[in-house]
This record gives structure tokens, C-alpha cells and sequence, in this order.
């Protein structure tokens, strides 16, 4: 169905252009979702707004580096947030971002229905998929991304051999993404 | 670290759970291994839905006015217009009702509509200047005002408005028949109250028969008139010195 709700690469490409009004679109857009994810990872309301001010404050500045179409202006955004607060997490200064730097790399586009599917995610999906997940590969990764540590401090934490964990997160996320999809996929989207 | 090794930091590293040294390594490694570029793609994807299954919590409500205001205090100018600054000399007297004589004579656009259509025409190939059509019209659509700014002096057939959002923020000039200006010289913008210093909202360098927008330095809300003067460049001045172009009430 045909929406004059801008998408968010569009209000992205607005940020681009210094249109004001399109960041604070894009803002009241994740509002909600970047404090929720900044939140979860540093667990201090004060804390998880300088992340958010900041994560807006880059996108203002930073806006031409996104590439539209690479994973969509939310992934993007979320990464940036997730960056940032793992940063403060981390208690070290601010350093390249690695989706930018991956978005430099000399990849063709692999054609797939990803961006479909990530266009019709919801919370209940992701947290359907993940509790899929064998619980050891969870664990991984939920510590990794919700908790901050690195592979070495959960391979310390979960007492692991560092190749153990390497694998968890990698297998593991590979399976999130087939549930996705397939969960996407059951539901209508192609 | 082997290239074996190496593919095995894959899921660490779209998880941001590596080390600053093995992310350069990992990032130096990928450069040239074609299947981590496809794997580092396909788990970004995965990496990407996860901020979907937190509990929403809602963050304090002037959380977006505190970006604002960072991003406004941070740039004395936005482009394409530049913030003046203060210069030394004395500045010459504005007679408030010598202004609002003549911006009571104007005459509001009623086919800025029209005019936006041309605008965009004209200026298609430019990237940000779309961007500041697009903010006019959201700005109009929203209940902006827009205040007719007639020319005056050295350039009676030049002709403006300025739009005001309804919203916070900050107002628009859309200029046009401007004349041209020798490379040492601006157009400066202020805003004007009775009995107080006109104020500088912005430079531009800028003139000629095409329509041109320049997002100001400020909001226009609670001043009663604009005018544009030109200045000394490249910054313009603190108070007006130069001869007055532009002169209009700004509606309320």
C-alpha cells in the first residue's frame, strides 16, 4: 500500500541535506527502541541518554556514511547506539565505527530477502527466534551483545575454551538468521 | 592468527566482542578474504534484528531537545549560510519605523506554491538545496508562516519571503533578482524588535535571477521584522552598516 510516510533511508538522505525536521523524525521514529537497547547494555537512565544523544549526534554529522539498502537506516542506527554504549560500557574513548568500515569493503550485494524480512521484524519475532537458539549459543550471544563482554571475558565467565565461544556466537548467529528468515518466510514475507 | 583462525572471529566480530587489536586484525583479514565479506554481511543481518527484543523502556521527553540544541550551539552557521560575527565598527541607527513603513506596504506570496514547483526545477541538481525545499514545504504544510520581504534600495526588484515553522525552529529565507555581490562582500539577515538591536540570523553570498533558500541561524519567532543588509564578508557584522535590500514584517 502506497504511504507518504517517509522510509527511513529517504529521512536519512533528508539528514544529509541538514533538513532539521527529518532528524527529529528519525528520532521520534526510534525514540523508544535506541533508549531501550542503550538501557539494556549500561542499565542507567542518565548513562543510556548521553548514549542516545550522542548516537543522534552522530547520525546528524555522520549521515554520509550510510550506504541505503546496506541493512536499512535501523540497523544502521541500532549499531551506531550499540557502538557507542559498549564504548561507554567499556569505559574507552570513541573509535571507528565497524559497520562504516565494513561498508567500505569491496562486497557485491549478495541478493537475498533480507531486507524484506528485516522490514517486517518485530520484538515477538526476535524473541521467538532466539529462544529457538540452542541455550548455550544464546548465552553467547546475548552476553556478547546485551551484556558488553568480550569473546575472551565470556570464554573467562562460562570457564570455555576461547574457541568454544568463538564458535558459539558464530553458529549461533548464523541459526538466528535462518529463523528469521524462515520465521518471516511462514508468515507471508518473500 | 591463520586464515582458519581468522574466519572464526567472524561472529565476535559483528558482535562488537572483540579486542581493539583483533578487530584490526580481523578488519586487515577481511580485506582480502571474499568469503568473511559474505559472512560478515549475513551475520549483520542476524546482529541487526537483536535490538528488537529488548523491553521497550521510554526515555525522558526532552531528550530530543537536548540534541537540538547541541547540534544549534555547535554550528554558528548552517550551510549554505554562514553566522556573522562581530566587527569593530559603529554601528549606523535603524529607525524601527522607517522598517516597518516599509514592510507594511508588502504583499504576502499567495502562489509560494507555484513557486516551489519552480524552485525545485531549478535548483534539482542540488542535493541540499532539495533538502531545504523539502523542510520549506513540510515547514508550510505544517502551518509555517510566510511573511512576504520586498526589496528595497539598491534592489527594489528583489523579491523573498521567509518561513516560518510552526514548530521550533529555525525560519527559512527564500531569495530571489538579488544583485550580484563582489567576492568581498555578504548579504547579512537580521531579525528585528522595537527598541533593541537588530539581530544577526546568518550570511550568504549569493544573488542573481534563480530562487535560493538558506535556512537562517535562528528561530523568528517573537521578532516582528526581517531585513537583509549588505556587509563586509566573509562574516558579516554585529550590528548593520551596510545598505539595506531586503526589508518585511514577519507574520505572527
Amino acid at each position: 500500500m502506497a504511504s507518504d510516510t517517509p522510509t527511513d533511508d529517504q529521512l536519512i538522505a533528508a539528514i544529509q541535506a541538514r533538513d532539521m525536521q527529518a532528524l527529529e523524525d528519525l528520532f521520534d521514529r526510534y525514540r523508544a527502541l535506541t533508549y531501550s537497547l542503550a538501557y539494556r547494555l549500561l542499565n542507567d537512565a542518565g548513562d543510556a541518554e548521553d548514549v542516545v544523544q550522542e548516537s543522534f549526534l552522530n547520525v546528524w554529522r555522520a549521515s554520509g556514511t550510510f550506504r541505503p539498502g546496506r541493512g536499512g537506516g535501523r540497523a544502521w542506527l541500532m549499531s551506531i547506539v550499540h557502538h557507542r554504549a559498549i564504548d561507554k560500557l567499556r569505559g574507552r574513548g570513541s573509535r571507528p565505527m565497524t559497520t562504516q568500515l565494513d561498508d567500505a569493503l569491496p562486497i557485491a550485494d549478495t541478493a537475498d530477502v533480507w531486507a524484506e524480512v528485516s522490514q517486517n521484524l518485530t520484538g515477538s519475532a526476535v524473541r521467538t527466534a532466539l529462544d529457538q537458539l540452542p541455550p548455550e549459543q544464546r548465552e553467547s550471544i546475548e552476553l556478547a551483545y546485551f551484556g558488553g563482554l568480550t569473546q575472551s571475558e565470556i570464554a573467562g565467565r562460562l570457564n570455555l575454551p576461547l574457541g568454544t565461544v568463538k564458535g558459539r556466537m558464530r553458529l549461533g548467529l548464523h541459526r538466528l538468521r535462518s529463523l528469521l528468515e524462515t520465521g518471516a518466510t511462514e508468515l507471508g514475507v518473500e | 592468527m591463520n586464515g582458519d583462525e581468522m574466519h572464526d572471529l567472524v561472529g565476535a566480530y559483528v558482535l562488537d566482542a572483540l579486542s581493539p587489536a583483533e578487530t584490526r586484525a580481523f578488519q586487515e583479514h577481511v580485506q582480502s578474504c571474499p568469503e568473511c565479506q559474505v559472512e560478515v554481511r549475513q551475520l549483520r543481518d542476524a546482529v541487526g534484528a537483536l535490538p528488537l527484543a529488548v523491553e521497550i523502556v521510554e526515555p525522558p521527553a526532552d531528550l530530543f531537545d537536548r540534541i537540538r540544541d547541541t547540534i544549534e550551539n555547535e554550528r554558528p552557521a548552517l550551510k549554505p549560510i554562514a553566522g556573522g560575527r562581530p566587527t569593530p565598527r559603529r554601528p549606523v541607527p535603524w529607525s524601527y519605523l522607517e522598517i516597518a513603513v516599509a514592510a507594511a506596504a508588502a504583499l504576502f506570496i499567495v502562489a509560494l506554491g507555484a513557486w516551489n514547483i519552480h524552485l525545485q526545477s531549478q535548483i534539482s541538481n542540488d542535493r541540499a538545496a532539495l533538502g531545504y525545499t523539502r523542510a520549506v514545504n513540510q515547514a508550510i504544510l505544517n502551518g509555517g508562516r510566510v511573511s512576504n520581504v520586498r526589496g528595497t534600495g539598491i534592489a527594489p526588484g528583489a523579491t523573498a519571503a521567509l518561513v516560518q515553522p510552526a514548530r521550533r525552529g529555525t525560519a527559512y529565507l527564500i531569495v530571489q533578482d538579488l544583485p550580484a555581490l563582489p567576492s568581498n562582500r555578504v548579504y547579512e539577515v537580521w531579525l528585528v524588535k522595537p527598541s533593541s538591536p537588530p539581530v544577526p540570523a546568518g550570511v550568504f553570498h549569493a544573488g542573481g535571477p534563480n530562487p535560493q533558500i538558506w535556512q537562517l541561524s535562528k528561530s523568528a519567532h517573537g521578532y516582528p521584522i526581517t531585513a537583509v543588509t549588505e556587509e563586509q564578508g566573509p562574516s558579516g557584522a554585529a550590528a548593520p552598516h551596510g545598505p539595506r535590500v531586503l526589508a518585511g514584517a514577519i507574520r505572527t
